[in-house]
Protein backbone atom coordinates (compact mmCIF):
# COMPACT_ATOMS: atom_id res chain seq x y z
CA UNK A 1 0.00 0.00 0.00
CA UNK A 2 1.10 3.52 -1.15
CA UNK A 3 1.98 6.60 1.53
CA UNK A 4 -0.92 8.11 -0.28
CA UNK A 5 -3.23 5.49 0.35
CA UNK A 6 -2.02 5.52 3.89
CA UNK A 7 -3.08 9.00 3.75
CA UNK A 8 -5.87 8.99 2.13
CA UNK A 9 -7.44 6.48 4.75
CA UNK A 10 -6.39 8.49 7.67
CA UNK A 11 -7.99 11.39 6.08
CA UNK A 12 -11.33 9.48 5.77
CA UNK A 13 -10.67 8.51 9.31
CA UNK A 14 -11.06 12.23 10.70
CA UNK A 15 -13.87 12.69 7.97
CA UNK A 16 -16.02 9.77 9.92
CA UNK A 17 -14.89 10.87 13.38
CA UNK A 18 -15.65 14.87 12.81
CA UNK A 19 -18.74 13.89 11.01
CA UNK A 20 -19.56 12.58 14.38
CA UNK A 21 -18.20 15.18 16.59
CA UNK A 22 -20.40 17.45 14.04
CA UNK A 23 -23.66 15.71 14.88
CA UNK A 24 -23.30 15.73 18.40
CA UNK A 25 -22.91 19.68 18.33
CA UNK A 26 -25.79 20.00 15.68
CA UNK A 27 -28.10 18.82 17.91
CA UNK A 28 -27.04 20.62 21.09
CA UNK A 29 -26.60 23.75 19.60
CA UNK A 30 -28.15 24.12 15.98
CA UNK A 31 -31.48 21.69 17.79
CA UNK A 32 -31.81 22.63 21.13
CA UNK A 33 -30.38 26.63 20.81
CA UNK A 34 -27.53 25.96 23.25
CA UNK A 35 -24.33 27.92 21.99
CA UNK A 36 -22.08 25.39 23.36
CA UNK A 37 -18.48 26.73 23.40
CA UNK A 38 -17.06 24.07 25.70
CA UNK A 39 -18.10 21.15 23.38
CA UNK A 40 -14.73 20.38 22.19
CA UNK A 41 -13.94 19.58 26.07
CA UNK A 42 -15.90 17.01 25.82
CA UNK A 43 -14.00 15.71 22.96
CA UNK A 44 -10.85 16.12 25.21
CA UNK A 45 -12.82 14.22 28.48
CA UNK A 46 -14.04 11.73 26.31
CA UNK A 47 -10.53 10.84 24.72
CA UNK A 48 -8.68 10.90 28.10
CA UNK A 49 -11.27 8.76 29.71
CA UNK A 50 -10.80 6.23 27.00
CA UNK A 51 -6.89 6.27 27.66
CA UNK A 52 -7.29 5.77 31.28
CA UNK A 53 -10.14 3.23 30.80
CA UNK A 54 -7.69 1.13 27.99
CA UNK A 55 -4.60 1.59 30.03
CA UNK A 56 -3.53 -0.09 32.94
CA UNK A 57 -2.74 2.22 35.95
CA UNK A 58 0.30 3.79 36.36
CA UNK A 59 1.13 5.06 39.46
CA UNK A 60 2.53 8.78 39.50
CA UNK A 61 6.59 8.89 39.30
CA UNK A 62 8.84 11.35 37.97
CA UNK A 63 6.05 13.69 36.43
CA UNK A 64 4.59 10.48 34.56
CA UNK A 65 1.59 8.74 35.63
CA UNK A 66 -2.65 8.30 35.56
CA UNK A 67 -4.20 8.27 38.77
CA UNK A 68 -6.41 5.16 37.66
CA UNK A 69 -6.66 2.81 34.57
CA UNK A 70 -8.87 -0.02 34.21
CA UNK A 71 -6.78 -2.02 31.25
CA UNK A 72 -9.89 -2.78 29.34
CA UNK A 73 -10.45 -3.89 25.72
CA UNK A 74 -10.39 -0.25 23.41
CA UNK A 75 -13.74 -1.06 22.01
CA UNK A 76 -15.64 -1.47 25.80
CA UNK A 77 -13.48 1.62 26.77
CA UNK A 78 -14.87 3.72 23.91
CA UNK A 79 -18.41 3.83 24.43
CA UNK A 80 -18.20 3.28 28.55
CA UNK A 81 -15.80 6.39 28.08
CA UNK A 82 -18.69 8.16 26.12
CA UNK A 83 -21.22 7.67 28.65
CA UNK A 84 -19.19 8.87 31.35
CA UNK A 85 -18.44 11.73 29.33
CA UNK A 86 -22.38 12.44 29.03
CA UNK A 87 -23.05 11.98 32.36
CA UNK A 88 -20.09 15.10 32.90
CA UNK A 89 -21.65 16.89 30.28
CA UNK A 90 -25.05 16.68 31.60
CA UNK A 91 -23.54 17.84 35.31
CA UNK A 92 -21.76 21.06 33.28
CA UNK A 93 -25.00 21.50 32.04
CA UNK A 94 -27.41 21.12 35.32
CA UNK A 95 -25.04 23.47 37.36
CA UNK A 96 -24.58 26.07 34.58
CA UNK A 97 -28.31 26.48 32.40
CA UNK A 98 -30.06 26.59 36.11
CA UNK A 99 -29.20 30.57 35.54
CA UNK A 100 -27.58 31.37 32.80
CA UNK A 101 -28.74 31.63 29.01
CA UNK A 102 -27.70 32.79 25.48
CA UNK A 103 -24.98 34.94 25.43
CA UNK A 104 -24.05 34.40 29.15
CA UNK A 105 -23.76 30.89 28.77
CA UNK A 106 -21.94 30.99 25.90
CA UNK A 107 -19.30 33.10 27.75
CA UNK A 108 -19.45 30.73 30.55
CA UNK A 109 -18.67 27.83 28.61
CA UNK A 110 -15.63 28.90 27.09
CA UNK A 111 -14.54 29.75 30.52
CA UNK A 112 -15.02 26.08 31.30
CA UNK A 113 -13.38 25.19 28.66
CA UNK A 114 -10.20 27.40 29.41
CA UNK A 115 -10.07 26.55 32.80
CA UNK A 116 -10.22 22.70 32.36
CA UNK A 117 -7.64 23.11 29.58
CA UNK A 118 -4.98 24.73 31.86
CA UNK A 119 -6.01 22.29 34.62
CA UNK A 120 -4.83 19.64 32.38
CA UNK A 121 -1.58 21.05 31.49
CA UNK A 122 -0.21 22.14 35.00
CA UNK A 123 -1.90 19.09 36.99
CA UNK A 124 0.55 16.09 36.65
CA UNK A 125 -1.68 13.76 39.16
CA UNK A 126 -4.18 12.62 37.09
CA UNK A 127 -3.14 12.56 33.58
CA UNK A 128 0.82 13.71 33.58
CA UNK A 129 0.25 17.37 32.71
CA UNK A 130 1.74 18.23 29.19
CA UNK A 131 2.74 14.65 28.79
CA UNK A 132 -0.61 13.34 28.84
CA UNK A 133 -1.78 9.76 27.89
CA UNK A 134 0.77 7.61 25.96
CA UNK A 135 1.09 3.79 24.79
CA UNK A 136 -3.09 3.76 24.50
CA UNK A 137 -3.22 0.42 22.63
CA UNK A 138 -4.94 0.07 19.84
CA UNK A 139 -8.38 -2.03 19.67
CA UNK A 140 -8.01 -5.87 18.24
CA UNK A 141 -4.44 -5.05 17.00
CA UNK A 142 -2.82 -7.42 19.05
CA UNK A 143 -5.53 -10.52 18.67
CA UNK A 144 -5.41 -9.68 14.79
CA UNK A 145 -1.93 -9.55 14.98
CA UNK A 146 -1.84 -6.74 12.45
CA UNK A 147 0.43 -3.72 11.82
CA UNK A 148 -0.21 -0.10 12.46
CA UNK A 149 -0.88 0.51 8.88
CA UNK A 150 -3.56 -2.10 8.50
CA UNK A 151 -4.95 -1.38 12.01
CA UNK A 152 -5.67 2.25 10.96
CA UNK A 153 -7.58 0.69 7.80
CA UNK A 154 -9.43 -2.04 9.64
CA UNK A 155 -10.18 0.92 12.41
CA UNK A 156 -11.67 3.47 9.18
CA UNK A 157 -14.19 0.31 9.23
CA UNK A 158 -14.71 0.33 12.10
CA UNK A 159 -15.43 4.15 12.29
CA UNK A 160 -17.59 4.23 10.05
CA UNK A 161 -19.89 1.36 11.58
CA UNK A 162 -20.12 3.27 14.80
CA UNK A 163 -21.14 6.47 12.52
CA UNK A 164 -24.07 4.53 10.83
CA UNK A 165 -24.91 3.84 14.29
CA UNK A 166 -25.01 7.29 15.80
CA UNK A 167 -26.56 8.88 12.32
CA UNK A 168 -29.58 6.55 12.62
CA UNK A 169 -29.83 7.22 16.37
CA UNK A 170 -29.63 10.91 15.62
CA UNK A 171 -32.20 10.64 12.46
CA UNK A 172 -34.24 8.75 15.16
CA UNK A 173 -34.33 11.58 17.93
CA UNK A 174 -34.48 14.38 15.44
CA UNK A 175 -38.00 12.60 14.26
CA UNK A 176 -39.10 11.81 17.60
CA UNK A 177 -41.21 13.66 19.79
CA UNK A 178 -38.03 14.60 21.64
CA UNK A 179 -36.13 15.84 19.06
CA UNK A 180 -39.30 17.98 18.41
CA UNK A 181 -39.40 19.27 22.29
CA UNK A 182 -35.64 20.24 21.47
CA UNK A 183 -36.84 22.55 18.16
CA UNK A 184 -39.45 23.70 20.06
CA UNK A 185 -36.87 25.05 22.64
CA UNK A 186 -34.83 26.25 20.27
CA UNK A 187 -37.38 28.34 18.32
CA UNK A 188 -38.43 29.62 21.88
CA UNK A 189 -37.88 28.45 25.43
CA UNK A 190 -40.61 30.36 27.02
CA UNK A 191 -42.97 29.13 24.56
CA UNK A 192 -42.12 25.69 25.22
CA UNK A 193 -41.96 26.16 28.84
CA UNK A 194 -45.78 27.26 28.41
CA UNK A 195 -47.26 24.26 26.77
CA UNK A 196 -45.84 21.95 29.14
CA UNK A 197 -42.18 21.15 28.28
CA UNK A 198 -39.36 21.08 31.56
CA UNK A 199 -37.15 22.88 29.34
CA UNK A 200 -34.31 22.68 31.69
CA UNK A 201 -34.64 18.45 31.69
CA UNK A 202 -34.70 18.63 28.03
CA UNK A 203 -32.18 21.14 27.76
CA UNK A 204 -29.53 18.58 29.87
CA UNK A 205 -30.36 16.00 28.14
CA UNK A 206 -29.41 17.33 24.75
CA UNK A 207 -26.17 18.21 26.54
CA UNK A 208 -25.90 14.68 27.94
CA UNK A 209 -26.31 13.22 23.83
CA UNK A 210 -23.69 15.60 22.79
CA UNK A 211 -21.50 14.93 25.44
CA UNK A 212 -21.46 11.22 24.15
CA UNK A 213 -21.28 12.00 20.50
CA UNK A 214 -18.26 14.11 21.33
CA UNK A 215 -16.20 11.60 23.65
CA UNK A 216 -16.87 8.91 20.66
CA UNK A 217 -15.22 11.46 18.07
CA UNK A 218 -12.52 11.76 21.14
CA UNK A 219 -11.78 8.46 22.00
CA UNK A 220 -11.30 8.03 18.14
CA UNK A 221 -8.81 10.68 17.88
CA UNK A 222 -6.89 9.52 21.42
CA UNK A 223 -7.23 5.38 19.94
CA UNK A 224 -5.76 6.88 15.94
CA UNK A 225 -2.58 8.70 17.38
CA UNK A 226 -1.90 6.41 21.01
CA UNK A 227 -1.53 9.21 22.78
CA UNK A 228 -3.51 12.01 24.47
CA UNK A 229 -2.12 15.42 25.98
CA UNK A 230 -3.18 19.01 26.05
CA UNK A 231 -1.44 20.12 22.56
CA UNK A 232 -3.67 17.54 21.58
CA UNK A 233 -6.72 19.82 21.78
CA UNK A 234 -7.82 23.52 22.04
CA UNK A 235 -10.85 24.52 23.67
CA UNK A 236 -11.10 27.26 20.35
CA UNK A 237 -10.62 23.99 18.05
CA UNK A 238 -14.25 23.72 18.76
CA UNK A 239 -14.91 26.40 15.91
CA UNK A 240 -13.70 24.33 13.34
CA UNK A 241 -16.84 21.98 14.76
CA UNK A 242 -18.81 24.92 14.26
CA UNK A 243 -18.03 25.74 10.98
CA UNK A 244 -18.38 22.04 9.57
CA UNK A 245 -21.85 22.29 11.06
CA UNK A 246 -22.86 26.01 9.73
CA UNK A 247 -20.96 24.62 6.04
CA UNK A 248 -23.25 21.35 6.38
CA UNK A 249 -26.33 22.73 7.11
CA UNK A 250 -27.59 23.38 10.45
CA UNK A 251 -29.73 20.67 11.54
CA UNK A 252 -28.96 18.39 8.60
CA UNK A 253 -27.26 14.80 9.65
CA UNK A 254 -25.96 14.20 5.96
CA UNK A 255 -24.98 18.09 6.16
CA UNK A 256 -22.43 17.62 8.82
CA UNK A 257 -21.13 14.85 6.98
CA UNK A 258 -20.18 16.93 4.16
CA UNK A 259 -19.43 19.81 6.47
CA UNK A 260 -16.76 17.50 7.95
CA UNK A 261 -15.63 16.00 4.61
CA UNK A 262 -15.12 19.83 3.33
CA UNK A 263 -12.96 20.94 5.97
CA UNK A 264 -10.80 18.14 6.77
CA UNK A 265 -9.86 17.42 3.20
CA UNK A 266 -9.65 21.10 2.18
CA UNK A 267 -8.20 22.96 4.83
CA UNK A 268 -7.07 20.20 7.37
CA UNK A 269 -5.46 17.15 6.53
CA UNK A 270 -4.86 18.05 2.86
CA UNK A 271 -3.31 21.02 3.17
CA UNK A 272 -1.51 19.11 6.02
CA UNK A 273 -0.31 16.26 3.47
CA UNK A 274 0.27 19.45 0.58
CA UNK A 275 2.70 21.24 2.97
CA UNK A 276 4.90 18.64 4.49
CA UNK A 277 5.41 16.29 0.91
CA UNK A 278 5.25 18.95 -1.39
CA UNK A 279 5.82 22.49 -0.72
CA UNK A 280 7.92 21.87 2.75
CA UNK A 281 5.95 25.21 4.10
CA UNK A 282 4.36 25.57 6.99
CA UNK A 283 2.94 28.10 6.18
CA UNK A 284 0.83 26.83 3.86
CA UNK A 285 -0.78 24.57 6.35
CA UNK A 286 -1.39 27.88 8.57
CA UNK A 287 -3.06 29.60 5.66
CA UNK A 288 -5.34 26.65 5.23
CA UNK A 289 -6.72 26.72 8.61
CA UNK A 290 -7.08 30.40 8.77
CA UNK A 291 -9.03 30.50 5.65
CA UNK A 292 -11.39 28.19 7.92
CA UNK A 293 -12.36 31.42 9.07
CA UNK A 294 -13.39 32.94 5.35
CA UNK A 295 -15.35 29.91 4.80
CA UNK A 296 -17.44 30.00 8.09
CA UNK A 297 -18.06 34.08 6.65
CA UNK A 298 -18.60 32.86 2.94
CA UNK A 299 -21.04 30.52 3.91
CA UNK A 300 -22.91 32.20 6.18
CA UNK A 301 -22.96 35.28 3.73
CA UNK A 302 -24.10 33.57 0.47
CA UNK A 303 -25.53 29.98 1.68
CA UNK A 304 -26.76 29.78 5.71
CA UNK A 305 -28.57 27.26 4.82
CA UNK A 306 -25.77 25.17 4.64
CA UNK A 307 -24.43 22.72 1.88
CA UNK A 308 -27.28 20.60 2.49
CA UNK A 309 -30.33 22.27 4.51
CA UNK A 310 -32.20 20.82 7.29
CA UNK A 311 -34.84 18.97 5.82
CA UNK A 312 -37.87 20.68 7.50
CA UNK A 313 -38.75 22.59 4.41
CA UNK A 314 -40.40 21.51 0.97
CA UNK A 315 -38.53 20.77 -1.80
CA UNK A 316 -40.52 23.74 -3.62
CA UNK A 317 -39.29 25.85 -0.74
CA UNK A 318 -35.74 25.24 -1.79
CA UNK A 319 -36.73 26.76 -5.26
CA UNK A 320 -38.31 29.74 -4.15
CA UNK A 321 -41.53 28.35 -5.10
CA UNK A 322 -43.58 28.69 -2.08
CA UNK A 323 -45.14 31.86 -1.20
CA UNK A 324 -45.64 33.03 2.04
CA UNK A 325 -49.58 32.23 2.90
CA UNK A 326 -51.88 34.79 2.45
CA UNK A 327 -54.46 35.80 5.23
CA UNK A 328 -57.63 33.72 3.46
CA UNK A 329 -59.92 35.34 5.53
CA UNK A 330 -62.47 37.72 4.98
CA UNK A 331 -62.41 39.51 8.05
CA UNK A 332 -65.75 41.23 6.48
CA UNK A 333 -67.50 37.74 7.18
CA UNK A 334 -68.61 36.50 10.79
CA UNK A 335 -67.31 33.24 12.70
CA UNK A 336 -70.16 31.26 11.33
CA UNK A 337 -70.30 32.75 7.70
CA UNK A 338 -66.93 31.77 7.26
CA UNK A 339 -67.21 28.39 8.57
CA UNK B 1 -68.29 28.78 41.61
CA UNK B 2 -65.19 30.37 39.58
CA UNK B 3 -63.08 28.46 37.07
CA UNK B 4 -59.64 30.41 38.32
CA UNK B 5 -59.72 32.43 41.85
CA UNK B 6 -56.22 34.33 41.76
CA UNK B 7 -56.10 36.34 45.45
CA UNK B 8 -54.02 38.33 46.32
CA UNK B 9 -51.48 38.18 44.04
CA UNK B 10 -47.99 40.08 44.34
CA UNK B 11 -45.03 39.02 41.83
CA UNK B 12 -42.12 41.06 39.91
CA UNK B 13 -38.81 40.90 38.87
CA UNK B 14 -36.26 40.04 41.43
CA UNK B 15 -36.79 42.28 44.54
CA UNK B 16 -39.00 44.99 42.68
CA UNK B 17 -42.87 44.51 42.75
CA UNK B 18 -44.66 44.96 39.37
CA UNK B 19 -48.10 44.01 40.61
CA UNK B 20 -49.37 44.04 44.44
CA UNK B 21 -52.29 42.64 45.97
CA UNK B 22 -54.30 41.71 42.72
CA UNK B 23 -57.77 39.45 43.34
CA UNK B 24 -59.51 38.54 40.54
CA UNK B 25 -61.84 35.53 39.06
CA UNK B 26 -62.62 34.27 35.91
CA UNK B 27 -65.79 32.25 35.29
CA UNK B 28 -66.58 29.48 32.61
CA UNK B 29 -68.09 30.40 29.69
CA UNK B 30 -67.31 34.05 30.19
CA UNK B 31 -64.43 36.56 28.71
CA UNK B 32 -62.56 38.44 31.60
CA UNK B 33 -60.27 40.93 30.03
CA UNK B 34 -57.72 43.02 31.95
CA UNK B 35 -57.12 46.58 30.62
CA UNK B 36 -55.13 49.47 31.48
CA UNK B 37 -52.07 51.61 30.45
CA UNK B 38 -48.37 50.56 29.51
CA UNK B 39 -46.71 49.01 32.66
CA UNK B 40 -49.45 48.53 34.68
CA UNK B 41 -48.61 44.80 35.76
CA UNK B 42 -51.22 43.18 33.07
CA UNK B 43 -48.73 40.65 31.47
CA UNK B 44 -46.94 40.54 34.52
CA UNK B 45 -49.83 39.20 36.48
CA UNK B 46 -50.65 36.85 33.57
CA UNK B 47 -46.88 35.39 33.51
CA UNK B 48 -47.43 35.19 36.95
CA UNK B 49 -51.09 33.06 37.07
CA UNK B 50 -49.45 30.92 34.96
CA UNK B 51 -46.39 30.43 36.76
CA UNK B 52 -43.41 32.22 34.47
CA UNK B 53 -42.94 34.53 37.48
CA UNK B 54 -43.13 33.52 41.64
CA UNK B 55 -46.17 34.81 43.05
CA UNK B 56 -44.70 36.53 46.43
CA UNK B 57 -48.30 36.61 47.60
CA UNK B 58 -50.99 35.26 47.02
CA UNK B 59 -52.57 31.78 45.63
CA UNK B 60 -54.09 30.98 42.08
CA UNK B 61 -56.39 27.96 42.63
CA UNK B 62 -57.88 26.30 39.16
CA UNK B 63 -60.89 24.02 40.01
CA UNK B 64 -60.15 24.22 43.36
CA UNK B 65 -56.22 22.63 42.47
CA UNK B 66 -54.13 25.21 44.15
CA UNK B 67 -51.39 26.41 41.51
CA UNK B 68 -49.49 28.61 42.92
CA UNK B 69 -46.44 26.70 43.53
CA UNK B 70 -46.35 24.39 40.44
CA UNK B 71 -43.74 24.75 38.09
CA UNK B 72 -44.56 26.46 34.58
CA UNK B 73 -44.21 23.44 32.70
CA UNK B 74 -47.00 21.13 34.56
CA UNK B 75 -49.07 24.16 34.52
CA UNK B 76 -50.96 23.25 31.36
CA UNK B 77 -51.26 19.38 32.10
CA UNK B 78 -53.29 20.86 35.04
CA UNK B 79 -55.89 23.15 33.01
CA UNK B 80 -54.75 26.46 33.19
CA UNK B 81 -53.52 27.27 29.28
CA UNK B 82 -51.51 30.58 28.01
CA UNK B 83 -50.75 32.27 25.18
CA UNK B 84 -48.07 34.66 24.80
CA UNK B 85 -47.85 38.06 23.65
CA UNK B 86 -45.47 37.81 20.41
CA UNK B 87 -43.55 34.78 18.84
CA UNK B 88 -45.82 32.33 20.38
CA UNK B 89 -45.71 29.79 18.05
CA UNK B 90 -42.67 27.06 17.03
CA UNK B 91 -41.55 29.03 13.07
CA UNK B 92 -39.36 26.01 11.72
CA UNK B 93 -42.47 23.53 12.44
CA UNK B 94 -45.68 23.38 10.99
CA UNK B 95 -49.46 24.04 11.40
CA UNK B 96 -49.89 20.31 12.68
CA UNK B 97 -46.48 20.03 14.52
CA UNK B 98 -47.13 22.55 16.42
CA UNK B 99 -50.60 21.38 17.60
CA UNK B 100 -49.34 18.19 17.91
CA UNK B 101 -46.37 19.15 20.45
CA UNK B 102 -49.23 21.36 22.23
CA UNK B 103 -51.39 18.43 22.85
CA UNK B 104 -48.38 16.21 23.89
CA UNK B 105 -48.62 16.72 27.88
CA UNK B 106 -51.98 15.14 27.59
CA UNK B 107 -53.09 11.12 28.14
CA UNK B 108 -55.76 11.72 25.51
CA UNK B 109 -56.01 10.69 21.66
CA UNK B 110 -53.38 13.92 20.39
CA UNK B 111 -54.65 12.97 16.84
CA UNK B 112 -58.62 13.46 17.56
CA UNK B 113 -58.23 16.48 19.39
CA UNK B 114 -56.35 18.17 16.88
CA UNK B 115 -58.83 17.31 14.03
CA UNK B 116 -61.58 18.79 16.63
CA UNK B 117 -59.47 21.70 17.06
CA UNK B 118 -58.64 22.53 12.80
CA UNK B 119 -62.09 21.79 11.95
CA UNK B 120 -62.74 24.77 13.92
CA UNK B 121 -60.13 26.81 13.01
CA UNK B 122 -61.19 26.36 9.09
CA UNK B 123 -58.01 28.66 8.16
CA UNK B 124 -55.47 26.39 10.08
CA UNK B 125 -57.05 23.13 8.55
CA UNK B 126 -55.85 25.25 4.65
CA UNK B 127 -52.67 25.74 6.03
CA UNK B 128 -51.77 22.30 8.20
CA UNK B 129 -48.77 21.88 6.83
CA UNK B 130 -47.34 25.32 5.97
CA UNK B 131 -44.83 26.13 8.60
CA UNK B 132 -45.60 28.40 11.35
CA UNK B 133 -42.99 31.07 10.20
CA UNK B 134 -44.61 31.72 7.01
CA UNK B 135 -48.46 32.59 8.44
CA UNK B 136 -49.11 35.91 8.83
CA UNK B 137 -49.43 37.76 12.32
CA UNK B 138 -52.79 36.93 12.81
CA UNK B 139 -53.01 33.05 11.71
CA UNK B 140 -49.82 32.88 13.75
CA UNK B 141 -51.81 34.16 16.92
CA UNK B 142 -54.81 31.62 16.07
CA UNK B 143 -52.55 28.93 15.88
CA UNK B 144 -50.54 29.84 19.33
CA UNK B 145 -54.83 29.92 20.43
CA UNK B 146 -55.34 26.72 18.96
CA UNK B 147 -52.02 25.70 20.28
CA UNK B 148 -53.61 26.09 24.11
CA UNK B 149 -56.74 24.53 23.68
CA UNK B 150 -55.20 20.87 22.90
CA UNK B 151 -54.55 20.38 26.38
CA UNK B 152 -58.78 21.13 26.33
CA UNK B 153 -57.64 23.40 29.00
CA UNK B 154 -60.35 25.04 31.58
CA UNK B 155 -59.13 28.11 31.48
CA UNK B 156 -57.24 30.12 28.40
CA UNK B 157 -54.44 33.17 29.59
CA UNK B 158 -53.82 35.05 26.31
CA UNK B 159 -51.47 37.89 26.67
CA UNK B 160 -52.41 40.52 23.77
CA UNK B 161 -53.58 38.23 20.95
CA UNK B 162 -54.58 40.99 19.30
CA UNK B 163 -51.37 42.83 19.46
CA UNK B 164 -50.07 44.13 16.31
CA UNK B 165 -53.16 42.82 13.77
CA UNK B 166 -54.91 45.01 11.08
CA UNK B 167 -58.24 45.91 13.07
CA UNK B 168 -60.24 43.54 10.26
CA UNK B 169 -58.41 40.76 11.63
CA UNK B 170 -58.65 42.40 15.43
CA UNK B 171 -62.34 41.33 14.62
CA UNK B 172 -61.57 37.52 13.98
CA UNK B 173 -59.60 37.06 16.87
CA UNK B 174 -62.05 38.30 19.16
CA UNK B 175 -65.17 36.37 17.26
CA UNK B 176 -62.63 33.07 17.76
CA UNK B 177 -62.34 34.13 21.78
CA UNK B 178 -66.01 34.59 22.37
CA UNK B 179 -65.96 31.04 20.38
CA UNK B 180 -63.98 29.76 23.10
CA UNK B 181 -66.01 30.98 25.27
CA UNK B 182 -69.08 29.53 24.33
CA UNK B 183 -67.85 26.42 24.24
CA UNK B 184 -67.24 26.09 27.96
CA UNK B 185 -63.97 27.28 28.99
CA UNK B 186 -63.29 30.29 30.74
CA UNK B 187 -60.89 33.03 29.38
CA UNK B 188 -58.77 35.75 30.86
CA UNK B 189 -57.59 38.16 28.00
CA UNK B 190 -54.85 40.94 28.70
CA UNK B 191 -55.76 43.76 26.26
CA UNK B 192 -54.53 47.46 25.27
CA UNK B 193 -57.67 48.10 23.22
CA UNK B 194 -60.09 49.41 25.42
CA UNK B 195 -62.85 49.44 23.44
CA UNK B 196 -62.80 46.08 21.41
CA UNK B 197 -61.88 44.76 25.11
CA UNK B 198 -65.18 46.41 26.43
CA UNK B 199 -67.79 45.43 23.50
CA UNK B 200 -66.12 41.76 23.20
CA UNK B 201 -65.68 40.81 27.10
CA UNK B 202 -68.17 39.89 29.88
CA UNK B 203 -66.16 41.48 32.68
CA UNK B 204 -63.50 44.17 32.50
CA UNK B 205 -60.21 44.56 35.14
CA UNK B 206 -58.63 47.92 34.85
CA UNK B 207 -54.77 47.74 36.35
CA UNK B 208 -53.22 50.71 37.05
CA UNK B 209 -49.73 51.32 38.58
CA UNK B 210 -49.90 47.36 39.60
CA UNK B 211 -52.76 47.37 40.99
CA UNK B 212 -56.65 46.12 40.26
CA UNK B 213 -57.75 49.66 40.52
CA UNK B 214 -61.36 49.04 39.20
CA UNK B 215 -63.23 46.07 37.91
CA UNK B 216 -67.06 45.41 36.96
CA UNK B 217 -69.27 44.27 33.59
CA UNK B 218 -68.21 46.02 30.88
CA UNK B 219 -71.69 47.93 31.34
CA UNK B 220 -70.58 48.95 34.09
CA UNK B 221 -66.73 50.14 32.90
CA UNK B 222 -68.11 51.80 30.34
CA UNK B 223 -69.63 54.12 32.34
CA UNK B 224 -65.92 55.09 33.25
CA UNK B 225 -63.68 57.85 32.22
CA UNK B 226 -60.94 55.51 31.82
CA UNK B 227 -58.76 58.08 30.20
CA UNK B 228 -58.82 59.80 33.74
CA UNK B 229 -58.33 56.32 35.35
CA UNK B 230 -55.29 55.32 32.92
CA UNK B 231 -53.93 58.89 33.89
CA UNK B 232 -54.07 58.19 37.76
CA UNK B 233 -57.22 60.52 38.22
CA UNK B 234 -59.47 59.52 40.87
CA UNK B 235 -62.68 60.85 38.88
CA UNK B 236 -63.57 58.23 37.60
CA UNK B 237 -67.12 58.53 36.40
CA UNK B 238 -67.97 60.34 32.68
CA UNK B 239 -68.97 63.67 33.00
Amino acid sequence: MSAFFLFFMTMVFYVIVFWIASLGLDLVWSRTGIPLFAYYLYVAVGAYLTGLFSLPHVPLQNGVGNLFGFNLPGLLALPLAAVVTGLFAMFVGAVFMRRLRTDYLAVVMVAVALVIWDFSQNDITLVSGNTGLTNIPLPLAGVLHININQWTYLYTGVAFVWALALWWIMKTVSNSPTGRVFRAIRDDSVVAATIGKNVYRYQILSMGIGGFYAAIAGGFLAQLATSWNPSSWAPFEVFNVFTMVIVGGVGSNLGMLVGAALLQVLFIQGPTYVASNYLHSPTFETLAAAAIGVLMWLSLWFRPQGAVPERLKSTAWYLGREPALQETINPDLTVEERA
Amino acid sequence: MPTMVADNISSGYGKNLIIRNISLEVDAKKVTTIVGPNGAGKSTFAKTVVGLLKAQTGSIVVNGDDLTKVPAYKIPGRGLAYVPQVQNVFVSMTVQENLEIGGFVTKGNTHDRMEEILATFKDLEKARHKRAGFLSGGQQNMLAIARALMVNPSVIVLDEPTAGLSPAYTNVVWEEIGRIAESGTAVLVVEQNVERAIVHSDYVHVFVAGQNHVHGTKEEIAQLDLASIFLGRSEATKS
